[in-house]
């Protein structure tokens, strides 16, 4: 199974984020992200299930996203 | 002793505040939006839960719309440097305190033009009127109190803001009094910049200033530095909160504030305001029987006064203050920063006594200090 992470711009847009996707019964885990493309310190928000549909509704909510990186759980560290 | 002078900080707390204060000491010594420990991101996430509640509690524009600072003073420093940085006009009501007016006259220096616009007791349509007669073509910000710190009058903010907005001005509302006195809520009204301490009305500590600011409005950050995130960059981050939050935050502050927020709520702004209101009002009776006393003000209610009474007898306001010292009376005297308000009142060289109760005050404390100030006004 694919899990995707999208990259917010703090950790305040990550809790946003979360909160708005658990109300849509979407769970999703908060990470702290590496130095993504030069990008620096920041925080995302991974989904395991329903990705395109969390991806629709951070877009309706206004959130602005940085990246978006798809990853295998395999690869999950 | 009996405390009154909960209009600069209130000193009995919630024990709910306290817990929250001990709990963020011993549990929470870590750094938020920092780490990715669950510890930090436990205590990221009370902190955004205080922001969710202090933005539902004042009709705000999301957790992430509120911003915290060292005091309410950055606060208002942080929008009245990024708006009239670059000179123009503002205008202002005559009961500023200096946290507003210092750094006006800074700015004044290079060119910032500055109106005054009375507020009139009592009277909101003409007040309204001299801030509509007060704006003109350069104005880029109104500032207002929501309730003045010294003489307890409300201008009528809320008509104020409608009136910015009709301009096209922005408007910044000093709720440093009136936060967790009486109901604000800043999509209602239009105010595109709300600020308040957490050690007031709202019953948390001192060393924490909130800035609410409406969506979408975006300001030049008045401190540079850590962030916790996009670190590669040499620019501050674009949104807020962050934008305008170097440094690690007041974490014990932020989770007090967050239980003095519940508390306010769960009491209702109202039934505090009408409470303090009332002892006020045995104060305020008793004062103005006595020939040795000057009021500056009508009899104290909630549609046209926050709970802060200023008066003088025949002492100094100094001597005053000292002579209820010396009976465990906590009161404050003297000019409480606010020059502006004192020139309207021709106290500029007196100052005033000023008494402001809180939520926690009781009927015998009134009692108390009415019968202390009795025993003092027989002394002279």
């Amino acid at each position: 199974m694919k899990s995707t992470l999208y990259i917010l711009g703090s950790v305040t847009y990550a809790l946003k984020a979360k909160n708005i996707l658990f109300q849509n019964g979407i769970k999703v885990y908060i990470e702290k992200v590496k130095n993504h493309q030069g990008f620096g310190c920041g925080y995302g928000v991974r989904v395991n299930r329903d990705s395109e549909r969390a991806l629709s509704i951070l877009k309706n909510s206004g959130f602005k996203i940085i990246a978006v990186v798809k990853e295998n759980e395999d690869d999950i560290p | 002793m009996i405390y009154l002078d909960n209009s600069a900080t209130s000193f009995i707390k919630p024990s709910s505040v306290k817990n929250a204060m001990l709990e963020a000491v011993n549990k929470y010594s870590v750094n938020p939006g920092r780490g990715n420990y669950k510890l930090s991101l436990e205590l990221s996430e009370k902190i955004y839960e205080t922001r969710n509640n202090i933005s539902e509690f004042f009709g705000g524009y999301g957790a992430e719309n509120v911003v915290f600072f060292a005091s309410c003073t950055v606060a208002i420093n942080q929008v009245i440097f990024s708006l009239l940085g670059d000179g123009g006009h503002v205008v202002v009501s005559d009961l500023e305190h200096n946290a507003v007016m210092r750094p006006l006259y800074k700015l004044r220096e290079k060119g910032l033009k500055i109106s005054f616009a009375e507020v009139c007791e009592k009277d909101k349509d003409k007040t309204l009127d001299n801030f509509r007669k007060a704006i003109n073509k350069d104005t880029k910000l109104i500032v207002c109190t929501a309730g003045s710190n010294v003489f307890g009058i409300r201008p009528p903010f809320e008509r104020i803001a409608a009136l910015a907005n009709l301009y096209g001005i922005k408007i910044l509302v000093d709720a440093s009094q009136a936060a967790g006195i009486i109901d604000i809520n800043m999509r209602e009204s239009g105010i595109d910049y709300l600020c308040f301490p957490a050690h007031k009305g709202l019953y948390g500590i001192m060393g924490l200033g909130v800035l609410m600011i409406k969506e979408g409005e975006t300001l030049t950050p008045l401190v540079y530095g850590g962030t916790g995130v996009e670190s590669i960059s040499e620019s501050q981050p674009l949104l807020p909160p962050e934008r305008y939050e170097s440094g690690t935050l007041n974490v014990p502050g932020i989770i007090a504030l967050n239980e003095g927020v519940k508390f306010v709520k769960s009491k209702g702004v109202f039934r505090i305001h009408k409470w303090e209101t009332e002892r006020l009002k045995e104060i305020y009776y008793y004062l103005k029987g006595n020939k040795r006393v000057k009021l500056y003000t009508d009899i104290p209610d909630t549609e046209n006064y926050l709970p802060v009474l200023s008066f003088n007898t025949d002492f100094p306001s100094e001597r005053m203050a000292e002579l209820y010292g010396e009976k465990g009376v906590c009161i404050r005297s003297g000019l409480h920063c606010a020059p502006v308000a004192h020139k309207k009142y021709g106290t500029l060289n007196v100052g005033t006594v000023r008494i402001s109760p809180s939520a926690f005050t009781s009927v015998n404390d009134v009692r108390e200090f009415i019968r202390i100030t009795g025993q003092i006004l027989k002394l002279n």
